[in-house]
């Protein structure tokens, strides 16, 4: 498995705890929603990066008042035909004003990378080789011209004169 | 007509590539089916029972003779000569080739159209009153709606893959001529009390295994307000809706589950937020930029009444029989709208050949401001024709075998392709329907009958809308043989219900004498000729027929 | 839909080419073919699963899609679909009369 990053494959520097797994008082970690919640208070205290991993039907309930708390959200895809993160997604960034790294994990296949991409997302887990090479080679999607304003407003731009709601991509992920 | 702009030109050309790029993966192999199946069917390309179908976009079901020419030409070129206009609005060929797809949806992008969205868990062809921009009784021309939706729904990162498939229905008539309470989302454009435009906004209709009639969410959406508010909609049900059984997918089924009330506080709150946000209200001026497109023609003034149509029926029978039956009332005096039924005694409903499109490319250009319509029912549509057009517009009709004077009749059968092509079904329809018309094709009969709809689907997922048939036919599957539930009852319409199932199911030969019994039962019946058959079903009830049927049976 | 494989009668496999989407089905000699009487016919369950097997690698090669066994009787030295899906497959096309032949023989 690769993790692909503001343009390049780069080494994964978060442990993702295991259920067994004490949490260590150093390192950046990542905890599912269920451990986060019922470990709240303890984990208040701990002065080191926290990750959290939501699951599609998990929702943001519960947590919206410790969004800012983490440094980076795990989306899990476990099936390419499942779009609950890309409304998770958009909710954090949009909604919460999350500004940490939004991650989707699973087996990310190129044709859905520039969906994740407008929706927020902005790091990548990906197995499929052709995928990777896709990434490498900078060619995921030829489609620059949006019909809608999403996520990452950063990398895409209105056109002066347009009709509001459209989007121009400056670059590929 | 929507007019492509460089931007949107340059989208579907990107679009096209990226399609054309996938296409040559699965065919390189280094796709597998199952990577590759979501991404055909994100572009309307199906494996059906004997080949792949491509289904096209027809936004709101509006076309011009260019755009019909291209179909035409594709038709030709890569099927074998016709196509399939379906109630959805688009246009679907059953003989192509996977490896054609590219080239075909390069020749669509040249006259501005595509096959996005037209399968696949998403927003799918927004549709709209086939009378829009023509019909007396609208208050505006939906069409203006339903083109900003279109565009906002085109591949929308988030709405990509939705639970299932989601439908937009916008009708701008107190009559509702685009079924918009069996759509998911179903708007109404209405206008307020200052003549300001809104929406009555609708959610959780559907056919299918579940068949639901939508509630009402909104009575007065502001106009500026409709993106902020169907991007509420669609998220909740992203985020909400069952994923784990196919057929508990749909909206509905959460609106059914949770309460429309629950729902409808998700779908405000949801609506705050984006409201907040703020970037999808639409100013004013942007509408009025859209609305341009949808301006009507040139139209001369003339007399209400056309001493040249007169005469001309006075002397032709046939013309006099067609006018009185698929020619509409306009809005504007001396025009009418025309429909041009593809449903000619014993042809499969729905399908028309290269030539027949080629006809009707040939007369909108002459004689219709070069505007066409598909409707929901399986028909096309000219908008726009003067009364004293009327003589020549049918006689071209008559020559293309396009003039049969059945619109409304009970030969103007809805049937979905069935198992003579799909390959999810249970039952043939198309047979079925050719067999019922050729039953009732005596025009006296027809005439005697009045306005009747019968709607067929072959299998549950009632693609031929029969639940809101007066008559609904469903084929379903006993023991490998072919057999026939029948409905009746029900109606699309602002007074929209569902279908009630009458007893057992038929098998395929005695379903056609099945409705022969009900139609002689309700002529038996009716309190006069003015007595429709929907109005006395709903005056009798079912017991009358199902008696009749069960006699009929023992 | 494909509830017709139980394995006791006589057997085909069936799938779609690849390229074409056309209805095909598996010969003897491991080509795909058009005409279901060129079929290779099997009986019982081992030798349908040893056909199946076949296809599904023809599967994994990228020639056909979505390989199945379908149930078949002979007649007349014919092979014949028992189900009417599959009677409609191997047809080669719809039950129906398209409407550029309608055209044709109402013109005549
Ligand atoms: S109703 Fe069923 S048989 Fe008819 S087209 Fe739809 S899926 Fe196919």
């Amino acid at each position: 498995m690769a993790l692909y990053k503001n343009g390049s494959f780069v080494e994964d520097t978060w442990r993702f705890l295991a259920a067994e797994d004490d949490v260590p008082s150093d390192g950046a970690i990542v905890l599912g929603k269920a451990r986060f919640l019922a470990e709240r208070e303890a984990l208040a205290g701990r002065n080191a990066p926290l990750g959290i991993i939501i699951e599609p039907g998990e929702g943001l309930a519960g947590i919206e008042a410790d969004i800012h708390r983490f440094a980076l959200v795990v989306l899990p895809f476990p099936k390419y035909t499942d779009g609950r993160a890309y409304s998770l997604a958009r909710m954090l960034r949009e909604e919460h004003g999350y500004r940490g790294e939004l991650r989707a994990s699973g087996n990310v296949l190129r044709d859905q990378v520039r969906f994740m991409w407008r929706c927020g997302i902005d790091a990548l887990e990906v197995t499929h080789a052709g995928t990777i090479a896709a990434l490498q080679a900078g060619a995921v999607s030829p489609v620059t011209h949006h019909y809608q304003p999403a996520g990452l407003e950063a990398v895409e731009h209105r056109l002066a004169g347009a009709r509001p709601w459209l989007r121009r991509a400056a670059a590929h992920p | 007509m929507y007019r492509y702009d460089e931007f949107d030109r340059r989208f579907v050309a990107e679009r096209v590539a990226e399609f054309r790029d996938q296409v040559a993966r699965r065919l390189s192999g280094e796709l597998t089916e199952d990577e590759f199946r979501p991404l055909r069917l994100m572009n309307g390309v199906y494996l059906q029972l004997h080949a792949y179908m491509l289904r096209i976009a027809i936004p709101y079901g509006s076309l011009n003779a260019t755009k019909l020419r291209r179909l035409a030409r594709i038709a030709r070129t890569y099927d074998r000569g016709f196509g399939h206009f379906t109630t959805r609005q688009n246009l679907q060929f059953n003989w192509i080739r996977l490896e054609d797809v590219p080239a075909i949806l390069g020749e669509l992008a040249e006259v501005e159209m595509h096959a996005i969205q037209t399968s696949g868990n998403c927003i799918r062809n927004v549709s709209a009153d086939h009378f829009s921009g023509a019909a007396a009784d609208e208050v505006a021309d939906p069409r203006v709606y339903a083109e900003i939706l279109r565009q906002w729904s085109s591949l929308h990162p988030e709405f990509s893959f939705l639970p299932r498939k989601f439908k937009i229905a916008v009708t701008a008539a107190e009559h509702d001529r685009a079924a918009i309470q069996v759509h998911d989302i179903g708007l109404h454009v209405k206008r307020g009390e200052a003549g300001e435009i809104g929406f009555s906004v609708y959610v959780g209709g559907g056919l299918g295994r579940t068949p639901m009639v939508a509630k009402k969410v909104r009575d007065f959406l502001p106009e500026a307000e409709l993106l902020s508010y169907c991007e509420a909609i669609l998220r909740v049900y992203n985020l909400y809706g069952r994923r784990d059984n196919k057929y508990k997918a749909r909206i509905k089924i959460l609106l059914h589950e949770a309460g429309v009330d629950e729902i409808a506080r998700q779908i405000e709150e949801e609506y705050e937020q984006v409201r907040r946000r703020g970037v999808l209200l639409l100013p004013r001026e942007e509408i009025d930029r859209i609305a341009a497109y949808f301006a009507p023609p040139a139209f001369e003034e003339l007399p209400a009444r056309s001493v040249t149509l007169e005469r001309a029926k006075a002397l032709d029978a046939g013309l006099a029989e067609f006018v009185a039956r698929n020619v509409t009332t306009h809005k504007v005096p001396g025009y009418a709208s025309v429909t041009i039924s593809l449903k000619a005694i014993g042809a499969p409903p729905g399908d028309a050949s290269a030539e027949q499109m080629e006809a009707v490319a040939a007369i909108a250009e002459a004689y219709a401001h070069d505007e066409v319509r598909v409707s929901h029912e399986q028909n096309l549509v000219l908008p726009h024709v003067r009364l004293d057009d009327l003589p020549v517009v049918y006689a071209a009709l008559q020559k293309a075998d396009l003039a049969t004077p059945n619109a409304g009749y009970i030969t103007d059968i809805i049937a979905c392709p069935g198992l003579d092509y799909c390959s999810l079904a249970n039952a043939r329809s198309i047979p079925v329907a050719q067999r019922i018309a050729e039953r009732f094709g005596d025009p006296a009969r027809q005439r005697e009958i009045g306005d009747l709809k019968i709607k067929i689907s072959g299998c549950i997922n009632a693609c031929g809308h029969h639940h809101v048939g007066h008559i609904g036919i469903l084929g379903v599957d006993r023991k490998g043989e072919e057999f026939y539930q029948i409905t009746l009852g029900g109606s699309g319409d602002e007074m929209c219900s569902i279908g009630e199932i009458v007893g057992k199911g038929f098998s395929s030969e005695e379903v056609v004498d099945a409705v022969e019994t009900i139609v002689d039962t309700y002529l038996k019946l009716r309190q006069g000729p003015g007595e429709t058959f929907l109005a006395a079903f709903r005056r009798l009830g079912e017991a009358p027929f199902r008696e009749a049927l069960y006699a009929d049976a023992g | 839909m494909k509830k017709d494989a139980k394995g006791a009668g006589p057997q085909v496999v069936t799938a779609n080419a690849l390229e074409s989407g056309l209805v095909v089905f598996r010969a003897p000699d491991g080509r795909w073919v058009r005409a279901i009487d060129e079929a290779q016919l099997v009986r019982g369950r081992e030798e349908a699963a040893v056909l199946l097997d076949a296809a599904t690698a023809d599967a994994a090669r990228n020639i056909v899609v979505e390989p199945y066994l379908v149930d078949v009787r002979e007649e007349d030295g014919r092979i014949m679909p028992v189900l009417l899906r599959e009677a409609i497959r191997a047809a080669g096309g719809p039950t129906i009369v398209e409407v550029s032949a309608y055209l044709h023989a109402a013109a005549i």
